[in-house]
Order: C-alpha cells, then structure tokens, then sequence
C-alpha cells in the first residue's frame, strides 16, 4: 500500500458520508407558497400551503395548517377574477379577503370533498390579504387532535384508521410525523393524497425518512415545507423535518424563532425521527447522540409541552429532557413485534392553558 | 447469539494460538518466534512480474467482489481463495439472518440488539474477505510488515483534531492520551479539548488482555483479545448538556496469517460491547430531569502492518464503529437510512525508530474528524 493508495481509501471514505443531509429540503421549504403567474405574485405567510397550481385567474392549494394568510400583488394588466382551490381544509373553512382595510366578496362553492374548499374572489390592482381561517380559530377552549404516522406499506388499509378518526367526536385534524409512503414517490403520494378523500378532517404531516426514496423527493411539491410552525387556537404546533436523523443548521434557526414565540403559550412539537430512541440499544434517533440532546435542551429551554415523534413502528410514552414525549407509528408498516401494540393513533386534548390527556386509540 | 458466538469462537481462535513468551523465551528463541499454523505461502509466479500483479488485483478489485478470493486463485492460492469464499459466504449468511431478523421483527427492543451485532459481524466479514483479497495480492511479495509482538508499558500521545461538524462550532482539538500497562492490565486516560469553544470530552480506560502480548511477555503476533471498562464525560457547556457513558466491551484482533500464510501482515478486529448514557442539561431557571439510554457497541475493522521492528514499522486500519456518540457519531446520508449506522474510520500508526511515532485519523459520521499526532512509547529494552 502506498501513500496514494491510503489517500484514495481516505476519500472515498469521507465521500461516503454527508454532513447535511437535510439541507437541500430546507432550502427548498423557503420556496414553499410562493408564485408569480400573469403579473401577480402570490405569497403564503410562513409557507404553510404548498402552491400546487398557479395560473392565470386560478390557483390551488394544499394547506400544511388550519389557517392561512395570502398575500397577493395584482399588476394592473392581471385577470381580476380569481379561483382558489384549497385541499387539506378544515370542513369549516372561510375565506377572508381584504384590499387595503376594504373588505372584498367572497364566493364560496360547494365541493363534494367535505376537506376541499372553493372560493372565488375579485381582486384589484395592488396587494390585497387573504385569509383562510375558521370561527373558531382564536377560542382558546379545549379541544383535540389526533396523531397517526408511518403508514408506508399499508396504505391499503389505512382506511381503517380513518374511519376510527372520523368517529372519534371532537376531532380538530390529524397531525403526522411522516411515512405517509414507502418511498415518497409521485405515485405513492398520490395514492396517499386519493387516500385521504374520506378523512374528514385535514392531515397536516412532515415528511419521513421513507419520502425521501427518490431524489429529489417530491414531497414539498405537493404537501409542502418539511419545517413549519403555526398556531391554532392558541397552541402552537412546530413540525420538523428530522427525515434524515438530524435538523439542518437552516432548521435549527428557524427553530430558534418559532421557540421564541411560542414560549407563553402551549407548544406542541413533532418531528419523524425522535432525537433519543426510547431503546436505545436499536438507535432509531438521531445519527448524533450530541445533536439529539442539543436539540432536547432548547426544546426544554423553550418551554415545550409536549413532544410527538414516529419513525418507530409501536407505541412508547415517555419523557425526553421533563418533557412528555409521545412515539406512535402506529399507520401500519411493519409492526414492532411482541409489544402487543399494532396499528393504532393519538388523539391529543389540548386547550390554550395546557395538554390535559394524551390517549392511544387501538385501531386493529 | 450469533454475534456472541462469533465472538466466542474468534476469541477462541485468539486464545488457541501460541502464547505469549517470557523475554528469556524471546531470547532463547532467536528473537523469532514463529506462529503455529501457517503452512508455507506457495511460489509466485507473479513476484517478478508487476503486470502480473496488476491482473490479480485487477480481479480481486473487480471480479473478486463478488466472488472473494478470486485474486488468491488467479495467483496460484486454491486453499487461500476457498477460505476467503467461505469467510464470504459464512458474512452473508450471517447479513441475511441479520436483516431478516430485524425486517420480520420489526427491529424490536427485544431482538435488536443481537440481531443488529450479527448484521454487523457479516457486514464486516464480507468486507474483511474482500479486502483481504485485494491486500493479499496488491502487497509486493515479502513486503509485508512485522506484527508487534511487545506491548510497551508506557504510552503517550499528543495531537491535534479538527471536527466538521456542523452542528456545533467547535472546530479545533488538542487531545492527549496516556496508556499505562501493568502486566495483563492497562490504563488509559485520554482527553480531547477545544480550543475554541467550551467542549471537552474526558475518558478513562481500563483493560484487561486475556491473550496477546504484555509487557515482558512477548507474543508470536499482534493478536490479542482484551476486556475493557471505560467510562467518558463529554461537557457540551456551549449548548447546555453533559452525556456521561459507562460501557463495557470486549475487542479481539486477530492476525491473518494465523489463517493462511498468504494473509501474512494483515489482521481483523472487532469488538462488541454495552454502555448506558446520561445527558444532564444545564438550562438556566429549569430543573430538567436527566435522560438515560443505553447504546449498542460494535467495531470491525481491517488493517495491515507495514515496515520492521527497530527501524520503522506500525500500521493501518480501516473500521467501522457502531457508536453513536463521541465526536463522529453515527452516519448521516442521504435518502431512507440516514442515522441507522455508527462512523466509518482511518487509523494510521507510524514509528520512526524504537520509539517516537506518528498517527494520523480520519473517521466520517455525522461528522468529520481528522487529526496527528506525536506517539511517544516505551523502549524496547
């Protein structure tokens, strides 16, 4: 062996790993819900819809949160009319719509998708806001949500689950933590998003490590950024894009943020890979143990309430950094065996002074 | 239990070669102990002639990763290649098991633990036949290097380490390292800090060598099987969380030519082992419980020996670690499985003479670590 042998080995090596992953999507999160058609440009605050179409006089969304804020800009030439398809909407979904301080009208047509919205609008010259929001959007009342991930290979069957969800009375959405696929092609989301139609109500999701099968992974093209942060009646809900084992450095920054504001409120973070495996001896966390816990010690130093994770094919509850952490792949792929757990989903009860009860609903 | 077994009977082997020798068996021996097993390694008929060697590594490179020991065959080694094939065969037998074990279980909290050593064990013996392969017949005939057989009682070393991470600002190391041996027993403090952050992480060591040499008992090779305890405290003061891990590990080398004589100057090692991990977390104004977790250990590695005792010798070692903590940590990739694997590594160990030296590191995890530093050993009396 000589030395250039030993140098060959030695790059080959360090061309093996890479350090960030996850940086492509994070950058491409940033061009979520952004468009420019016939001389209007479209923007949506925080990218929290997906823009899948964008013409002329018509666009069509798919929302990552249950409220949504547009901004558009008309240049004068522009179609006034407009046509706003949004998917992935709460059943009770308004929209708002304002030029200046002046409200606009707002036509909304019935779709026989109770999760499918239609809205028509005029807009001006200029920028007017467009808000998608529900009635009771600021009530800061208790109410819940439901949890379910990593379906991957069982999307056959993940009607059951649905129905379960739609009989659970109270039901705001379902949040996910990933795997909605095996992996994450354009046929499999698609078969996913066909899937959906008899959920009653929206999914709002990140992605997992099993959307990322094809590369680019087409993900954020039809469901939109893999880190986000809204609020929704008072409680805060961060989604991070842990597809890869890590957070990207960009993540981490948006992270920050979005920790700073939620501190005086109730805050509810999920991601797909948890920082720490429960077991740790099989390691499905975090690639870094120093990452994991660095990023446990700003979520308890940003005052989290309650952690939610998939990844992990079972149910396990338990604490991470004092907080309460919840891991549930419970959607179908493959089971963890001899826990007796199987297919099963979350549902979350939750008001703006707290998490009062996490319960695990057995689907099977 | 397959990986234990595999353990078992590598250590075994280990346990089952010459003994170390006493210095006055060294001296009585002519200084040249011979390993029990090897028969004579056959005629070349390549040794004159580098285009020749060049076909064979051609093969074991090409060809010969999909058949291991294709190489040794076409240099004129039947029993080399067939033992290089069954060391392939018996790796992917043991993968497969491994695999389907962790698919069928759902990579369990029961199960994972053995199931993922013996992927782990097959994974690296399917590697080690090839590289073997490659080694055997890329490596100049007789120009294999001495294996050491002293272990010297005193050890320091000194260097430098720079850490890619970017996860932590932290970039520049010094670390130092002590190894102190008494008898069958060793102990090795070692520490690594920042020099521009506040990050350190402190390490004690101590082993206890159940085969292979110790200080004035030389053995016939470098092969050896150790116990070790170890216990590290990694400050993380920059990012508010202590990880303090106790572990214990067994790790066996096992020097190739005990297997065939065309092997000679190669070894494998690997390792298996159990720790438990506290991170503590320093946020002002809060009071957050600790978390505790255990962690897997695994390490496989291939290596070589290069040059003579006295004049220049040390080696090379190419291994796979299975830790997910430390500075590397665990593998970071693109697409579906990103975090599952431990680092991958490069250790490089020189002496110029009896006693000063040089290593050089690399290791590719979810972060990239490099370093030299200055090896300093006890004489050889």
């Amino acid at each position: 062996m000589d030395g250039r042998t030993l140098g060959a080995w030695a790059a080959a090596m360090l061309a093996l790993g890479c350090t960030r992953p996850a940086e492509e999507r994070a950058r491409r999160d940033l061009e979520i819900g952004q468009a420019d058609v016939a001389g209007t440009s479209v923007t949506v605050e925080g990218g929290l819809a997906a823009i899948r179409r964008a013409a002329p006089g018509e666009l069509l969304l798919w929302q990552s949160a249950p409220v949504t804020r547009l901004r558009i800009v008309r240049a004068a030439g522009a179609p006034d009319d407009w046509t706003l398809e949004v998917r992935n909407a709460l059943p009770d979904l308004q929209l708002e719509a304002e030029h200046g301080s002046a409200p606009l009208t707002v036509t909304a047509v019935d779709r026989p998708i109770v999760t499918h919205k239609e809205f028509r609008v005029r807009l001006p010259a200029g920028e007017s806001t467009l808000s998608l929001t529900t009635p009771d959007a600021a009530e800061p009342s208790a109410w819940r949500f439901a949890v379910m991930s990593d379906v991957q290979e069982a999307i056959g069957e993940v009607q059951d689950i649905y129905q379960k969800v739609n009989a659970e009375p109270g039901v705001r959405f379902l949040l996910g933590a990933g795997d909605l696929t095996q992996q994450g092609s354009v046929s499999e989301l698609s078969r996913f998003e066909l899937e959906l139609r008899s959920l009653q109500v929206p999914y709002y999701t990140t992605l997992g490590n099993h959307e990322l099968g094809n590369t680019p992974p087409p993900y954020q093209d039809l469901y939109g950024r893999g880190s986000f942060s809204f609020v929704f009646r008072e409680v805060r809900f961060t989604l991070l894009d842990s597809a890869s084992a890590t957070l990207d450095p960009l993540v981490y920054g948006w992270l920050e943020g979005w920790l700073a504001q939620g501190k005086g409120s109730v805050h509810v973070v999920a991601m797909h890979v948890p920082p720490l495996d429960p077991s740790g001896l099989r390691n499905g966390g975090f690639g870094s143990r120093a990452e994991a816990a660095k990023l446990l010690s700003r979520l308890a130093q940003g005052s989290v309430d309650l952690t939610l994770y998939g990844h992990i094919h079972s149910y396990y509850g338990f604490e991470n950094a004092g907080i309460p952490a919840h891991v549930s792949g419970g959607g179908g792929a493959i089971p963890e065996r001899f826990d007796d757990m199987g297919r099963h989903f979350l549902v979350v009860d939750v008001a703006a002074s707290g998490v009062s009860a996490v319960r695990v609903v057995r689907v099977d | 239990m397959l990986p234990l077994l595999c353990i078992t009977a590598c250590s075994a082997a280990v346990a089952s070669g010459q003994p170390g020798l006493t210095d006055a068996e060294w001296q009585r021996d002519g200084g040249a102990p011979q390993t029990s097993e090897p028969a004579p390694e056959p005629d070349r008929s390549d040794e004159l002639d580098p285009a020749a060697r060049l076909r064979e590594v051609a093969i074991a490179v090409g060809p010969g990763v999909i058949v291991h020991g294709l190489g040794q065959h076409r240099a004129g080694r039947p029993e080399a290649a067939r033992k290089l094939l069954v060391a392939e065969a018996v790796g992917l037998g043991l993968t497969a098991v491994g695999l389907s074990g962790l698919a069928l279980t759902g990579a369990s909290r029961y199960t994972v633990a053995p199931l993922a050593l013996t992927t782990m064990a097959g994974v690296g013996l399917f590697a080690t036949s090839w590289l073997t392969d490659v080694y055997a017949v890329a490596r100049p005939a007789g120009s294999e290097g001495a294996a050491p057989r002293f272990a010297p009682r005193l050890v320091s070393e000194m260097g430098y380490r720079h850490v890619a991470d970017p996860q932590f600002p932290y970039r520049h190391f010094l670390m130092h390292r002590f190894e102190l041996r008494v008898g069958k027993l060793a102990l090795e403090p070692s520490g690594w800090f920042a020099l521009d952050e506040n990050n350190a992480r402190l390490r004690l060591a101590a082993r206890y060598r159940l085969a292979g040499a110790t200080p004035g008992r030389p053995c016939v090779d470098g092969t050896f099987w150790d116990l070790e305890l170890a216990g590290t405290h990694h400050r993380y003061d920059h990012d508010g969380f202590r990880i303090a891990t106790g572990e214990a590990s067994t790790r066996v080398r096992l020097d190739l030519a005990r297997r065939h004589a065309a092997f000679r100057g190669a070894f494998v090692q690997g390792g298996a082992g159990f720790a438990l991990q506290r991170t503590a977390y320093d946020v002002p104004a809060v009071s957050i419980p600790a978390d505790w977790s255990e962690m897997l250990l695994g390490e496989l590695g291939f290596g070589f020996y290069f040059g003579e005792p006295a004049r220049y010798d040390g080696e090379v070692r190419l291994f796979y670690d299975h830790r997910h903590d430390g500075y590397a940590a665990g593998m970071l990739m693109p697409g579906l499985g990103s975090g599952v694997i431990g680092h991958l590594g490069l250790d490089a160990v020189g002496f110029f003479g009896e006693q000063l030296g040089l290593r050089a590191e690399a290791q590719v995890g979810a972060a990239v670590v490099t370093g030299l530093s200055l090896v300093v050993r006890e004489r050889r009396h």
